[in-house]
């Protein structure tokens, strides 16, 4: 379903998705998963310089409208977890939320309990990630910031997931209305058209999942529940949609020429971090009162 | 089911109105059909409709002009949330949601005069005589004859699966009016009947809850004065689909598992259930998903509020809420342990819950007014846009 956005809310998401389009989409991940860092720095700084780190500032429904853009053209670029932590003049600080942390190697810092603590003081091991990204894995064991930081994550990966699999379920509706087999459009099957059906709900919610709780920060009635759970229901939603994408594509959806798996391949590593389906369910339950009697 | 996830955002006007709601169903719902585990019947419900038809909320979506509130959808969404917030029974749909904003805006004045006051008051109850033994999902192949005969239609034939066929005064029926029309969606019309005409057989079904919930009736040249076509004469798949547009998204709010979700709670810690990791990990998944289907609601009813209604909602909402419902039924038998099979009612410390009840009461979700089956067919070809 549409969003209901203001004027000055639906310009940014226009924005957003220009920009996007223009320093990242399928072909670009495609280099950069032969580059050494998976860090495009040209990419950054154009959204650095375009503002998009301080949509935050805005509100958590403008910061949401970006990350989905983000999602959607298959950005990699720490962008939901730099927003979080709000810190000014163009510096990369990352919230040390987990011991691995995306682009942890290129970040200038991290965000601690009691401030930023500089990477050069730290050990980070390098990782590569999934999707061509890269992550670090930091040694130290730092206290992470506060409770909004997290929130204000977890809220911005679920928006992120939601333009991955909404670009994912667009790819795969498209082929089921082009392919043909037994001489018709295979989307005509029914067996194929419950499945799809069934993907576009979770699509369809989890939207409305996102921007419901970013409308409930942005009036001060969001909490650190409602965050757990848009983390935990976009992971298994964004995981299921690609999956279901993939297989509709048959022996194509397995080709790496393919950009369908590069969009399952994102859902993995945005849902694997700073809090996978499981880990934020129970993060949830503790929050939501579902405890031992 | 505490509000807090249920993204409500009442405007100052709706928050007096919510608050001037709550407390006078509080003050005036019978304490006796409160958190019924079972569906209650129409004669039982009847004291309480007329209450609020007095109070002047039984029509909320209804327009001034037809004796109704005229209510915005907000409004009509927050008498809804608010009558199922404390456990109270709504009204049945037959009459108030189907029937009624149908005959509004296609009846004839002769028809508004004659059946809006009786589903206002809740004198007449009202059943839809659409199903066949042979016509379900495919309804439009429908068999049951209504033949012109001077001023009359004869009516032959049987309708099955009518829920109240048996407590109702009056069935609004689809039936053939021109077999020999090429389509089979065309030759058909809607007629209004009155159930005490002679030649109506109506036997009660006992379901698989125990109750009889529907019936099926038969029909031995039934004569139905012509007066009593709704809408134009072999049209009446055009009012067919006008009235399973009518409010269906102002009442499908997932609050059935909503309120199962708060007794598989009270169930799990009598029990101990709640002290098993796997068991809390399950409520915790279904908790979310409640969490996210009531935010799809509420999106919902935005964009409704705003005049850009989502075609795909209502189906969206009739598949999400009959399979949650289902799921927190299942989970509720679970948290039961080795009371999970009693049929009746278990005492926990936080009151009784019935631990079986819910099981038969969700199924009923996915097969009323449209499968999920058929749901996802009507989505399929109408929000995606897939091939026939």
């Amino acid at each position: 379903m549409e969003l209901l956005l203001t004027e000055e809310q639906t310009l940014l998401r226009g924005a957003a998705a220009k920009l996007f389009a223009r320093v990242a989409g399928p072909a670009k991940l495609r280099g950069l998963r032969a580059s050494n860092s998976g860090f495009d720095r040209a990419a950054w700084d154009e959204i650095v310089a375009a503002g998009f780190l301080e949509a935050a500032s805005l509100g958590a429904t403008e910061l949401c409208l970006v990350l989905v853009e983000a999602g959607s053209a298959l950005c990699t670029l720490p962008v939901c977890a730099a927003a979080a932590c709000a810190i000014p003049n163009g510096t990369l600080v990352l919230p040390a939320l987990d011991k691995v942390v995306p682009f942890a190697a290129e970040a200038d810092g991290f965000l601690t309990a009691t401030g930023v603590v500089a990477r050069d003081t730290l050990t980070v091991t390098p990782l590569r990630l999934v999707d061509g990204s890269a992550a670090g894995e930091i040694r130290e064991r730092l206290d992470p910031p506060a409770d909004r930081v997290r929130d204000l994550v977890l809220l911005g990966q679920g928006a992120e997931l939601v333009g991955v699999m909404d670009r994912a379920f667009a790819i795969a509706l498209d082929y089921l209305k082009t392919r043909v087999q037994f001489d018709k459009k295979i989307g005509s099957f029914q067996a194929l058209q419950h499945r799809a059906v069934d993907e576009f709900m979770e699509v369809e919610i989890s939207r409305s999942l996102v921007f419901q709780v970013a409308a409930a920060f942005d009036r001060g009635q969001g909490n650190a529940a409602m965050a757990a759970a848009v983390k935990a229901r976009a992971s298994a939603a964004a995981l299921r949609v690609c999956k279901t994408a993939l297989q509709f594509h048959g022996a194509m959806g397995y080709t790496d020429e393919h950009d369908i798996g590069l969009y399952l391949k994102r859902a993995m590593a945005l849902a694997a971090q700073f809090g996978n389906e499981a880990a934020s369910r129970r993060r949830f339950a503790a929050l939501a009162g579902i405890e031992r009697g | 089911m505490s509000d807090e996830f249920s993204f409500l955002v009442d405007s100052r006007e709706d928050a007096i109105f919510r608050a001037e709601v709550r407390g006078w169903i509080e003050a005036n719902v019978p304490r006796t059909l409160l958190n019924r585990a079972f569906r209650i019947e129409p004669a039982e419900l009847r004291p309480w409709h007329r209450k609020l038809y007095e109070r002047g909320w039984i029509a909320p979506h209804w327009p001034k002009s037809a004796g109704g509130m005229g209510a915005t959808l907000d409004q009509q969404v927050i008498l809804y949330e608010e009558m199922v917030r404390v456990g109270a029974p709504t009204p049945y749909p037959h009459g108030l949601n189907f029937i009624g904003p149908t005959i509004i805006e296609l009846g004839t004045e002769a028809q508004k005069a004659k059946h809006l006051p009786g589903i206002l008051t809740g004198d007449v109850t009202w059943c839809q005589g659409y199903s066949e033994p042979n016509a379900g999902s495919d309804l439009a192949s429908l068999k049951t004859r209504a033949e012109l005969v001077g001023d009359e239609f004869v009516i032959n034939g049987q309708k099955i699966w009518t829920t109240n066929g048996h407590f109702a005064d009056w069935m609004f029926a689809l039936v053939r009016t021109d077999p020999t029309a090429p389509k089979k969606q065309q030759g058909l019309s809607m007629l209004l009947i009155d159930l005490k005409t002679p030649g109506i057989t109506i036997r009660p079904i006992k379901t698989i809850v125990g109750d009889a919930e529907f019936a099926e009736e038969f029909f031995d040249n039934v004569r139905v004065p012509k007066e009593n076509l709704l809408g134009k004469l072999n049209d009446g798949w055009t009012v067919a689909n006008h009235v399973l547009g009518n409010e269906r998204f102002a009442t499908g709010t997932p609050r059935m598992a909503a309120e199962l979700i708060e007794q598989t709670k009270r169930m799990a810690a009598a029990t101990g259930a709640m002290d098993d990791a796997v068991f809390r990990d399950r409520l915790a998944a279904l908790v979310i998903d409640h969490m996210a289907v009531s935010a799809y609601y509420r999106h919902g009813a935005q964009l409704h509020g705003a005049g850009k209604a989502s075609p795909a909602a209502s189906s969206v909402m009739k598949i999400q809420c009959g399979e949650l419902a289902q799921r927190a039924a299942a989970l509720l038998a679970d948290a039961a342990g080795d009371y999970g099979a009693v049929y009746g009612d278990v005492a926990t410390p936080d009151g009784p819950v019935h631990p079986t009840a819910p099981t038969f009461e969700a199924r009923r979700m996915s097969v009323g007014s449209g499968t999920t089956e058929i749901q996802r067919v009507i989505l399929a070809r109408r929000a995606l846009g897939l091939p026939n």
